[in-house]
């Protein structure tokens, strides 16, 4: 097959990928604490940002809300980890699969919307989870949070070095899992009804029923960064969640690039560690993800990843 | 297999206080090539969309091989049999060519959601035989060296040809094709009529909506002409062409000035 002059890319983005991946994973050996905190946030960015990359980026639908799936996979890690067991291999299933749960019985009426339309819906359901956060006291705690008692995975403590290669791991794993699925029977589903829904209807793709899908799977992902996010710092606090968490999300795919893991990955590490950079002008953090974004949306709409694929 | 592929029983197509479509009985016999013809505004493809679901008829019944299909959703329609293209090219934009064609041969993937998404064996295995049968029809549509190339890079006289080997890859009983001739250069359109008359071999039937006359005749052996949304004439190509309403409806009242 004389496939070279589409797989060469991909192949060349994927070894990119693995290279980043490991560049973060050895952070911790020459690293202080505080770095290897910023890599390990970057790794957890990097798995939101391929959260909605799935969405937006292969199935072509928006969510302004991922704030609020990201917020209910690390509420849910607290709830686990507070009434049931302080552990990943609990927390992680129990939370993923509820928010699952929950996002499709959002996405079914939700999906019927398009574009702005859809834009609005889901940024409701980001604020409507924020909310719900913010003034259930009884069962979150309210705006003063929550505490995760300890960082533990099949009952043994994982220190921060070891809790960093962890998220990495997981970051890895869930890269080979969108690409895979990208080129599976959904993948093609979802890349087909992006592009067209009438033609992917003609086809026998069932466009509703596997926009659900998308819009699970994404909600999915974006719980199991909420919920390494919960085990990092034992604590979390719905401010974190609230709405410029979703346009943080949806900023860093589109600075990465819009149907590019490999852009997905860039964009969420450097959006992570972006605060920590301007750590003294912290004030100013909105104001220059706004620029930076305006800046990419203009002058580079195919975002970092695709700086390299419009020279070839 | 009963005898006509397709069958349409007294279907109309009201929107709003418009009658787009008023009564058109139709029948198309299994593996034949049917031509539907007429003016711009005649209805053509509001019935093309009425039979695949896109917008289903008011009223009426549409059967596909026996069993009524009228107001199935779209992509159930598809399953049961029917392939189309559209009137404005609707290729699969971020896909390669092959992919385009391939996931014509959707209905043809069983394997579970589950079982594609964690790609296995099962999965894999049917995804890999309808890339090769996309293959093969690339092959047969002349487009064979294009296959791993993304489908926005073609030209527009092979995108047409793309969605006529997506629309074929499911091995449909029916296939559609919404003026598949416009816009393309006369050896285009030769290679389109190249690929149609083919198509008695694959044992699939054709209905195809088209404005150039000379295509048409030359691939179907039966046609429709609707005018204003109501069957005018029916019957072979030659009896039609001499049909007094289809004269002045069609071409225009003014032969023999």
């Amino acid at each position: 097959m004389n496939s070279k002059n589409l797989t060469q890319p991909r192949m060349i983005q994927n070894w990119i990928i693995a290279a980043i991946l490991i560049a973060l994973a050895v952070v911790p050996l020459f690293a202080d604490s505080f770095t290897v905190r910023m890599a390990t946030l970057a790794g957890i960015g990097s798995i939101l940002a391929l959260s909605l990359n799935l969405l937006y980026g292969f199935a072509g639908q928006i969510s302004f809300g991922h704030g609020g799936f990201y917020a209910l996979g690390a509420y849910g890690a607290a709830l686990v980890a507070q009434n049931l067991v302080s552990d990943l291999a609990v927390a992680i299933p129990i939370a993923v699969i509820a928010t699952i749960i929950i996002a499709s019985l959002i996405g079914a009426p939700v999906l019927r919307l398009r574009d702005h339309f859809l834009g609005l819906a889901t940024l409701a359901v980001g604020l409507v989870i924020y909310t719900v956060l913010n003034q259930w006291t009884d069962l979150t705690g309210g705006p003063s949070g929550m505490s995760i008692p300890t960082t533990a995975l099949f009952g043994i403590e994982l220190d921060s070095t070891i809790y960093h290669l962890l998220v990495i791991v997981i970051l890895a794993v869930v890269v080979i899992g969108i690409t895979t699925l990208v080129n599976s029977k959904v993948g093609w589903a979802l890349r087909a009804l992006k592009a067209d829904e009438a033609a992917a209807a003609s086809v026998g793709i069932n466009v509703a029923k596997y926009k659900i899908i998308a819009f699970g799977i994404s909600a999915g992902i974006a719980a199991l960064g909420g919920t390494l996010y919960a085990f990092l710092d034992n604590y979390i606090a719905p401010e974190t969640f609230g709405i410029h968490a979703s346009i943080m999300i949806l900023t860093m795919v589109v600075v990465g690039g819009l149907g590019s893991n490999l852009g997905a990955v860039i964009g969420g590490a450097f959006f992570i560690s972006l605060p920590m950079l301007f750590i003294e002008v912290q004030e100013y953090q909105h104001v220059i993800y706004g620029a930076v974004l305006l800046l990419f949306i203009l002058f580079l709409p195919g975002g970092i990843a695709g700086i390299r694929l419009r020279r070839s | 297999m009963s005898e006509h592929v397709l069958a349409l029983e007294g279907v109309s197509k009201q929107f709003g206080g418009l009658k787009a479509l008023s009564d058109v009985s139709l029948r198309i016999p299994a593996r034949s090539r049917y031509g539907l013809i007429g003016p711009n505004g005649a209805g053509k493809s509001t019935l093309i969309n009425a039979i695949t679901g896109i917008s289903p008829p008011s009223s009426g019944r549409v059967v596909l091989d026996g069993s009524e299909i009228q107001g199935r959703r779209a992509h159930h329609i598809a399953r049961l049999g029917i392939g189309r293209t559209f009137q404005t090219s609707a290729v699969l934009a971020g896909m390669t060519v092959l992919e385009n064609v391939a996931v014509g041969a959707f209905k043809k993937l069983t394997a579970s959601d589950a079982e594609s998404v964690f790609a296995l064996p099962r999965a894999r295995r049917q995804q890999r035989s309808a890339s090769e049968a996309a293959e093969a029809l690339l092959d047969e549509v002349g487009l064979a060296d294009l296959a791993h190339r993304p489908v926005e890079e073609l030209p527009y006289g092979k995108l047409r040809l793309v969605e006529i080997a997506r629309a074929l890859a499911s091995d449909p009983l029916l296939i559609c094709l919404d003026e598949p001739a416009a816009g393309l250069n006369p050896s285009e359109v030769e290679q389109v009529g190249q690929t149609l008359r083919g198509l008695e071999k694959r044992g699939v039937a054709l209905l195809l909506v088209e404005h150039n006359m000379k295509l048409v005749f030359s691939v179907v052996d039966e046609l429709t002409v609707l005018h204003h949304g109501s069957v005018i004439a029916q019957g072979d190509p030659a009896t039609v062409r001499e049909h007094p309403e289809v004269l002045e409806a069609y071409l225009g009242s003014r032969r023999g000035e």
